[in-house]
């Protein structure tokens, strides 16, 4: 056999090989389950363990499991929308209930562990966490505080949970525990007016405006934007419909479009379009509804407000 | 050929040229062994790393939500250190059993070269490779960095810089013993023993912590014994706070540094002990 020969039917076994192994893979997979993917599920080591296991590259499996945490993050809210519905991950984020508690709070407790001053991790974790499970995020800020003495905003995060759910004197609390790290008065003020009057909707503006100013994690900061938008469409809506309301009053009948109220929306402090329509926090033009039972004001298709 | 005059200037044929330094001898075979690892195309892993962290770098912004800063640094340094690792147990191991192989040893001891001069030559060359190694790897993560984060990279940067300086000890560590290993077995028992050493040696603090929880004086005293017997490997990890733009104190750099260089000089003088006993006819 000459050498030319020889090297072609070395080339020839190499993909005969290659080729019979990729066809026995084929064979051999159809006849076993589909293993499920490896991101739905909670890891395997206890998180003390796997730090020990790291051997000095904590960091790095800290970063693999955080990636994977958005990932399945990710793909819960693909999974919950709605046929046809665009997602937005930014609004969906404190409201995903499709994601597995066990799963989360395992993947949050790993990456924590492994890298303690990971500080986006609780950030996340304080919008993420509380709507499947609230005490396992009050668990994990409080062990960010720990870990983290120095940062003060953790506390905000704290507070931001507390508030959610209603408790008042703990988010106050958590407030002035911050405030005592940092020489930032809002904090203290942040507390009385939590202590005084948790639900107004003012005290909502405040505490998600300072979420936006604080947060580090790029998600949340946009989470905490489209928040402020829609608490402010909420306010202008009501401001519209008391207009409309005014207009309904004096000429009793809905305006037949807005330019018939264009002024009196101006003069309500709202802003407006030139063409006559009053602008959304996003820019779009609200829609004016008019039906039988009267006329009502709604966001625009376009509009990237979110509708709650 | 080299002559000398006397004072009376008379000239002198018979005298033999003086021999090189010590010091020369160490740094000649030094320089040859950083050559070689260089034909050996040792420092192409630095394509590699290249190319990782350029990926890295396109892909992380989109894909961490904006921890890309973090993630590259983290990604960077686990890299050095485990690229570092494996250069400094699979070439060091390969030092003298190459020299051994290739019949190379007998020329070189042919001349006026001490087994140990041999092989501090040989750990310095290695440790030379290793610092070009380290340096290259450090300036592309410094300039990914410059390119995710363009403001603000100054704190990132002092504490990458100082992490990777006790990178580099840890890898001269792994180095002492590569050739430690080297020194007396196989290369396939002196690679199995150095990656056990660098597993075991960053689990040593926990035989510390272990040692609190027995009672017996013979347990707690057996595991004092290896952990103050082997070295802690986890003195030098700093990759994770350095992430975070912590830089490791320069107390702690400088303990390291004492500590790296004391377990170097027992681990080489263990080496020169076992290669002088041993028999190459």
């Amino acid at each position: 056999m000459t050498a030319r020969a020889r090297q072609g039917a070395l080339v020839l076994a190499l993909l005969l090989g290659f080729a019979g192994a990729v066809g026995m893979a084929r064979v051999l997979d159809a006849g076993r389950p589909t293993l499920r993917a490896v991101a739905d599920e909670a890891p395997y080591l206890a998180p003390d363990t796997a730090r020990r296991l790291a051997l000095g590259f904590e960091g790095l499996a800290a970063d693999w499991y955080w990636l994977s945490m958005l990932q399945y993050i990710g793909r819960r809210i693909e999974e919950s929308r709605t046929a046809g519905a665009a997602v937005d991950q930014a609004v969906q984020l404190d409201r995903i209930k499709s994601v597995d508690p066990r799963v989360l709070r395992r993947l949050l407790d790993m990456i924590t562990t492994l890298d303690p001053r990971f500080t986006a991790v609780y950030e996340f974790a304080a919008v993420v966490l509380p709507a499947v499970d609230a005490e396992a995020a009050i668990t994990l800020l409080e062990k960010g505080i720990r870990e983290n003495p120095d940062q003060w905003y953790l506390h905000q995060q704290l507070a931001y949970i507390f508030w959610q759910r209603g408790e008042n004197l703990a988010a106050a609390d958590a407030f002035r525990r911050g405030a005592n790290m940092t020489t930032a008065r809002w904090m203290e003020h942040m507390a009385d007016n939590i202590e005084a009057r948790g639900d107004d909707p003012q005290v909502a503006r405040a505490m998600y405006a300072r979420m936006y100013e604080q947060a580090q994690d790029e998600q949340v900061k946009e989470w905490a934007r489209r928040r402020l938008m829609e608490l402010q469409s909420l306010e202008e809506r009501r401001a519209i419909r008391g207009v409309l309301s005014a207009f309904i009053k004096a000429q009793q009948r809905c305006p037949r479009d807005w330019t018939e109220v264009t002024a009196a929306l101006a003069s309500a402090g709202l802003p407006v379009s030139p063409l006559g329509p009053p602008l959304d926090p996003s820019g779009a033009p609200y829609m004016l509804v008019l039906s039988p039972l009267g006329c009502d004001v709604t966001l625009h298709p376009v509009s990237t407000v979110p509708r709650g | 050929m080299l002559a000398t005059t006397d004072a009376a200037g008379t000239l002198d044929l018979t005298q033999a040229p003086p021999a090189p330094s010590s010091r020369r001898r160490v740094a000649a075979i030094a320089r040859n062994t950083f050559r070689e690892a260089v034909r050996d195309r040792v420092l192409y892993n630095l394509v590699l790393f290249v190319l990782l962290l350029s990926v890295s770098a396109i892909f992380l912004g989109a894909a961490s939500a904006s921890q890309d800063a973090k993630i590259i640094v983290d990604l960077g340094l686990s890299a050095m250190l485990l690229f570092g690792a494996f250069i400094a147990i699979f070439v060091g191991v390969g030092l003298v059993w190459k020299e051994i192989e290739r019949r190379t040893l007998y020329a070189i001891f042919a001349k006026p070269v001490g087994r140990g001069e041999f092989l501090l030559g040989k750990y310095l060359g290695l440790c030379l490779t290793l610092a070009v190694n380290v340096v290259v790897m450090g300036a592309g993560v410094s300039l990914v960095l410059f390119y995710v984060v363009s403001r603000g990279a100054a704190p990132l940067l002092a504490a990458l810089w100082l992490t990777i300086a006790l990178i580099y000890l840890e890898l001269s560590l792994l180095t002492a013993v590569a050739l430690l290993f080297s020194s007396f077995s196989s290369p396939v028992f002196s690679a199995f023993g150095s990656v056990a050493l660098f597993v075991i040696g960053h689990f040593t603090a926990d035989l510390k912590g272990f040692a609190t929880l027995f009672d017996a004086a013979a347990a707690k005293g057996l595991l004092l014994a290896l952990y103050y017997g082997l070295p802690n490997l986890s003195t030098f990890s700093r990759i994770t706070a350095a992430a975070h733009g912590i830089a490791p104190p320069v107390a702690h750099v400088l303990g390291a540094l004492a500590y790296a260089v004391a377990w170097d000089v027992a681990l080489l003088a263990a080496a020169a002990l076992l290669f002088a006993r041993r028999d190459f006819k």
